[in-house]
């Protein structure tokens, strides 16, 4: 396969899978990191690098800065979990959405620490006082939600701190 | 023949059965350690760095008992070390519940 070919196959990776990180990349097109690396540096501005979390993701250039955002966290499978549950039952008390989604509390603040600082959710203030998170932008999150896929060791870490949280609340 | 000594948990020679059973825990621990170690990464509280150890414990214990089945380590030896590892494991577990509290994000909700 020729050098074209190669950064062709990379660019058209991560314009399906916006978001896409390093590793992945790596595993999912059987390449060798540096190869990948390389190529990256020459895709130039057709390929958009953001550095979330100790993580840098990859993303066809036409996304916008609330999308590179929103895909970069609904790729954890818990994060997804509470977006849907938001989006089914409208603005929810914390402690109620913790319950609806079916994870501790201490699980739905680690998610919400993310969501929040990136956008997606806010944290208001009902007239009684009680915290209740609201989607900002629901449409354009719910139309999001439907591109992004977990791979399978995402998805294992994410459910295994799931439970490790669970065993472990009072 | 040699009578067997009652400390013994492995046959000096490894037998099929036997070394399928320790690739089966050896893989089987393996990959929660590493699931563990990925928590550990996202979260690094003190209880996800327990919970690491626990189950660094766990995959110690067939390291120790594969020591055991080629060889290397005695039976009387490989007999302590198991039991001083689940000895560890229960003790780390009990580590990361007591440290739950603690590493858990506090998220102040008085209400107004």
């Amino acid at each position: 396969m020729t050098d074209t070919d190669t950064r062709a196959r990379i660019a058209a990776h991560v314009a399906d899978n916006p978001g896409v990180y390093f590793s992945e990349l790596v595993r999912q097109l059987d390449l060798a990191p540096g190869q990948v690396q390389y190529h990256l540096r020459k895709l130039g501005d057709r390929v958009v690098a953001a550095d979330l979390y100790g993580r840098t993701h990859y993303y066809p250039p036409d996304c916008d800065a609330f999308e590179r955002r929103a895909l970069a966290v609904l790729h954890r499978e818990t994060a997804a979990d509470i977006v849907v549950f938001l989006l089914r039952t409208g603005p929810t008390p914390a402690a109620e959405a913790a319950e609806g989604v079916g994870v501790a509390r201490s699980t739905l603040e680690w998610h919400l620490d993310r969501l929040v600082d990136l956008d997606l959710v806010a944290k208001r203030r009902d007239e009684r006082g009680r915290v209740t998170l609201v989607l900002e932008r629901p449409e354009e999150t719910a139309r999001l939600l439907r591109t992004v896929e977990p791979s399978l060791p995402e998805r294992l870490v994410d459910r295994f701190t799931r439970l490790v949280d669970r065993l472990l609340a009072e | 023949m040699t009578p067997l000594r009652s400390v013994a948990h492995a046959a000096p020679s490894p037998d099929p059965g036997l070394l399928g059973v320790h690739l089966l825990a050896g893989v089987g621990s393996g990959l929660l350690l590493a699931l563990a170690v990925a928590a550990l990464g996202q979260r690094g509280s003190r209880s996800y760095l327990l919970v690491v150890l626990a189950l660094g414990a766990l995959l110690a214990r067939t390291l120790v008992s594969g020591l055991a089945m080629f060889g290397p380590l005695d039976a009387g030896l490989h007999h302590f070390a198991e039991h001083a590892l689940d000895a560890m494991l229960a003790t780390f577990l009990l580590g990361a519940i007591y440290y739950a509290r603690s590493a858990a994000p506090s998220a102040p909700e008085e209400p107004l």
